[in-house]
């Protein structure tokens, strides 16, 4: 119950400015079946220090949303605010300066990764980038980085393919740390692990907030996963925010009905304890 | 089965490189084998390969060395095969890249220019440009670049497009790297070892029709290319065909060999890391 | 008793030229008619490689090295592949992960699916093609007479693995192997496509081999389960025993990595992690090959690989009568 009272001080509290906000956020885009409307007006609230779970299925605009707050898709309206400035409609230059405080994690840590770049480079690129330090003190912060996420220094001369996936997954949330953001969007970034990696990296980002006190946009198709660390939860279905509650409440007293066919289609991992509403799994 | 084309992939490999070098050989060492002139007459004119001791391959119908001939030859069809072939690359990556990464309108506008080169018949467009220019080296190497460009900015604008969605460019957008460096420093490097594989088709492309210029007359007439010497042995095609014979086998094994070399090179640079999966 | 419908004993395939390469080093299972048996592990532990192996699938590179493999009271040919042609599809059946892998883009549904009848079965095309009208509203594929029709690219994730089960199930095959048959699905169609599992297999009496990482599928599903880690298995038991009172390190590892409602602590980590990772092929440790990641590893623990005892492989494991 502690947990809860933990996260009511995020919600409730209004008088802390939110450090990312959305705005009756749209966007659609032509695919080669038609003019698509991924994202129908959303709108969020990042509070300092919290994990926010975006939480939905496959198409229901969740990817589309990220993109959108990251500036990699241009949405049709609304705003996206980050520390209380717009985003939407800055140049790629302007963005630039405002990149710094809002960085993400990849859902593939195959993909996310440039396969010929080593790893001290490819943790150190955001800072040269950026202009911050001097050489020196770059290769010092991308040693202590790595020590931070739980990689071997001298595994800096490696090249991303000589490690798992969990690995992989350190070296990119070493990347993202670089620049000391104060918001991470992390899409989808332990589905492609196996659960003992999972955990790790999911421990990991949760020693991380709790030191260095980041906002997680944390989005992902697990309702499950979410409600073991996120403070609050939004439902995500057909382009649109159906529920939102802190994460507890969301899987204890679901409301939207798209929330409670989700919760009773999860399979609980314990063969006395039958979904839901204490229907049985896939037997009626 | 599997380690017989193993080896005969390496085998092969191996033989084209090997004949790369020798002709990479001969053209070095042209000055120095034959310090003079591949134009001057030498000897009595056609005689046969094998027939005099001072002209080991024989003699054109002028009393050239055929021998001279072909060492010197290599050295302009290299030359103008690896220029172009460089030229081509250069602008066809940057066509290639920008109009891949950006789409749109960029996208359109590069693409249609590409297309109304390819869809003039190459050696037309070459043979054009030399004639309006007039024959001269640099004039060759610049047409060879102009018909060969679009391949590899169509190949370019492919790979950069799949690329540019991959996270790692996302990834190096939410950092806030610059689009030119996004390009150069983070696409390009992936994008390399299929432009190497299709440079080295394109080099050999690129000493064909260099040949079929001269052998038209359109070769620069400073020069003695392997081309010229088939253009000048056609005459005598029925009673001394090894004069189009020497230099076409050279013509042959050269572009053999830089196939064989591209081939080992997709080998080597290709077998993308897959080790996905458990 | 009568004897298993499909029993391993002793499964080893290693790298080809390689006999330091083991990939399984003697696995052992064994499933009853009508009975769903889960094998579970994480990628690389071996679970996907004895299916293959089972169906004579191997990989390019990789050799059965040892071991008996019967199904239905006779060996099975698995090195024969003309021979093992007849049982695959007639008498295994099998659904992969990636529903668009397993269809082939160009066929429509009704032409693929009867291909799967006409390939074992000398029947008219008519009459497999009412076959297919069947078995597509088994799977309670909508409007299945306008289904056989399109093509895979038309269909939805979950409609396309109804189909590959559709394929799996034409020849009413006696046993079906779904080797992570939800894993690229949303959460709700895999509810959907693991009753109709469920459904299929009281209906026809069919065996599954569910191969899975996911521990919430296998609780709801399996009746026994086999855990699986670096290439042998180290527990097996009745689901119900198995999440009560898990014996090995893994297992108990595995359990507690898993999220499930109601477990989180304030001020602590959300979840429970197993230190490290599954070792490489060439790295793999002396002795037990879980003991760089288990807490209670011991002297003897480094010196043997401890034998399959009483449902589990563990020096250090207690026996099942003392856990409470």
């Amino acid at each position: 119950m502690t947990s809860s009272a933990m996260t009511s001080v995020a919600t409730t509290s209004s008088a802390v400015t939110p450090v990312l906000s959305v705005r009756d956020l749209h966007c659609s885009f032509e695919t080669t079946r038609g003019r698509v409307h991924a994202v129908k007006g959303v709108s969020l609230d990042l509070h300092p220090g919290e994990t926010l779970a975006l939480v939905g299925e496959s198409g229901c605009g969740k990817t589309t949303l990220a993109r959108c707050i990251l500036g990699l898709q241009k949405p049709t309206s609304g705003k996206v605010l980050l520390d209380g400035n717009n985003l939407v409609g800055l140049s790629r230059r302007e963005a630039r300066r405002h990149r710094p405080r809002m960085q993400c994690v990849f859902q593939d840590p195959f993909a996310s990764l440039n396969p010929r770049k080593r790893v001290e480079d490819l943790i150190r690129e955001p800072l040269d980038v950026q202009g911050i330090g001097t050489a020196v003190e770059r290769r010092r912060q991308v040693l202590e980085l790595m020590e931070r996420v739980g990689l071997r220094p001298d595994w800096g001369r490696r090249f991303p393919h000589e490690f798992s996936g969990g690995q992989r997954q350190r070296i990119g949330i070493a990347r993202a740390l670089s620049l000391r953001p104060a918001v991470l969007i992390c899409d989808e970034p332990v589905s492609a692990l196996d659960v003992s990696v999972q955990a790790q990296i999911v421990n990991l980002l949760w020693e991380l907030q709790r030191d260095l006190g980041m906002s997680y946009l944390f989005i992902t198709h697990d309702l499950m996963l979410v409600e073991n660390f996120a403070d609050r939860v939004a439902m995500m279905y057909q382009g649109q925010i159906v529920e939102e509650g802190p994460a507890l409440d969301v899987w204890r007293n679901p409301q939207h009905a798209f929330t409670r066919s989700l919760i009773d289609a999860i399979p609980i991992p314990d063969p006395d304890v039958r979904l839901g509403s204490g229907r049985s799994a896939f037997a009626e | 089965m599997r380690s017989i084309s193993f080896i005969l992939r390496h085998w092969t490999t191996a033989l084209g490189i090997l004949l790369l070098a020798a002709v990479i050989l001969m053209a070095l060492t042209a000055h120095l084998v034959f310090p003079g002139d591949p134009y001057d007459m030498v000897g009595a004119p056609l005689t046969w390969p094998g027939e005099s001791a001072d002209t080991l391959l024989g003699t054109d119908s002028l009393g050239r060395d055929m021998a001279a001939g072909l060492f010197y030859g290599a050295r302009v069809s290299l030359l103008v095969g690896f220029a172009s072939a460089l030229v081509a690359a250069i602008v066809g990556v940057l066509v290639g890249a920008f109009a891949g990464y950006y789409g749109g309108w960029t996208d359109d506008v590069l693409m249609r220019i590409t297309e109304l080169f390819q869809t003039t018949p190459q050696f037309m467009l070459a043979l054009a440009v030399v004639a309006v220019l007039g024959p001269s080296v640099t004039v060759i190497i610049l047409s060879l670049s102009a018909v060969s460009w679009p391949a590899v900015a169509r190949l370019v604008r492919g790979e950069f497009m799949v690329m540019r969605e991959r996270a790692f460019v996302h990834g190096c957008v939410v950092a806030g790297m610059s689009d030119l460096r996004i390009i150069f420093a983070q696409i390009l490097p992936n994008v390399l070892p299929v432009i190497i594989v299709m440079s080295t088709i394109l080099v050999a492309t690129a000493i064909l029709m260099e040949s079929a210029l001269s052998f038209l007359g359109f070769g620069d007439p400073n020069v003695l290319t392997w081309g010229t010497m088939i253009g000048m042995g056609r005459g005598q095609l029925r009673d001394a065909w090894y004069i189009i014979a020497i230099p076409g086998v050279a013509l042959l094994l050269t572009a053999l060999a830089l196939n064989l070399v591209g081939e080992g090179l997709n080998d080597a640079l290709n077998p993308r890391l897959k080790q996905r999966k458990g | 008793m009568s004897a298993p419908l499909l029993s391993i004993a002793d499964l080893k395939v290693r790298i080809r030229g390689n006999p330091q390469a083991r990939l399984l080093r003697g696995v052992s299972l064994s499933i009853d008619r009508g009975e769903t048996l889960a094998v579970v592990g994480e990628s690389g532990c071996g679970k996907s490689l004895t299916s293959l192996a089972v169906m004579g699938l191997l990989p390019d590179g990789l050799e059965k090295s040892g071991g008996v493999i019967r199904f239905d009271g006779a060996d099975l040919p698995v090195t024969d592949n003309e021979a093992m042609r007849k049982v695959r599809g007639r008498r295994i059946g099998m659904v992969f992960q990636e529903p668009m892998a397993a269809l082939n883009p160009v066929f429509s549904i009704g032409d693929q699916v009867a291909e799967v009848i006409h390939e074992h079965e000398a029947v008219s095309h008519a009459a497999a093609m009412a076959r297919v009208v069947d078995l597509l509203t088994q799977v309670q594929l909508p409007e299945p007479a306008r289904i056989i029709h399109e093509y895979p690219h038309r269909l939805s994730g979950g409609q396309r693995q109804r189909v590959v089960i559709a394929m799996a199930l034409a020849c009413r095959p006696d046993l079906l192997i779904a080797d992570e048959p939800t894993t690229a699905l949303d959460v709700t169609v895999q509810a959907q496509i693991m009753r109709l599992l469920h459904d299929l297999q009281d209906d026809m009496g069919i065996a599954i081999l569910l191969i899975t990482h996911n521990l919430g599928l296998v609780a709801q599903m399996a009746d026994r389960v086999a855990v699986m880690y670096a290439g042998r298995k180290v527990e097996e038991a009745t689901t119900r025993m198995l999440f009560a009172a898990p014996q090995h390190p893994y297992t108990r590892g595995l359990l507690a990595a898993t999220p499930r409602p109601g477990r989180r602590r304030p001020g602590e980590p959300p979840l429970t992690e197993i230190p490290g990772v599954v070792p490489a092929i060439t790295e793999m440790p002396s002795g037990c090959r879980f003991r760089p990641r288990c807490m209670l590893a011991s002297d003897i623990c480094a010196l043997e690989d401890p034998p399959f005892v009483d449902g589990v492989a563990c020096h250090r494991a207690v026996s099942r009568e003392l856990v409470p």
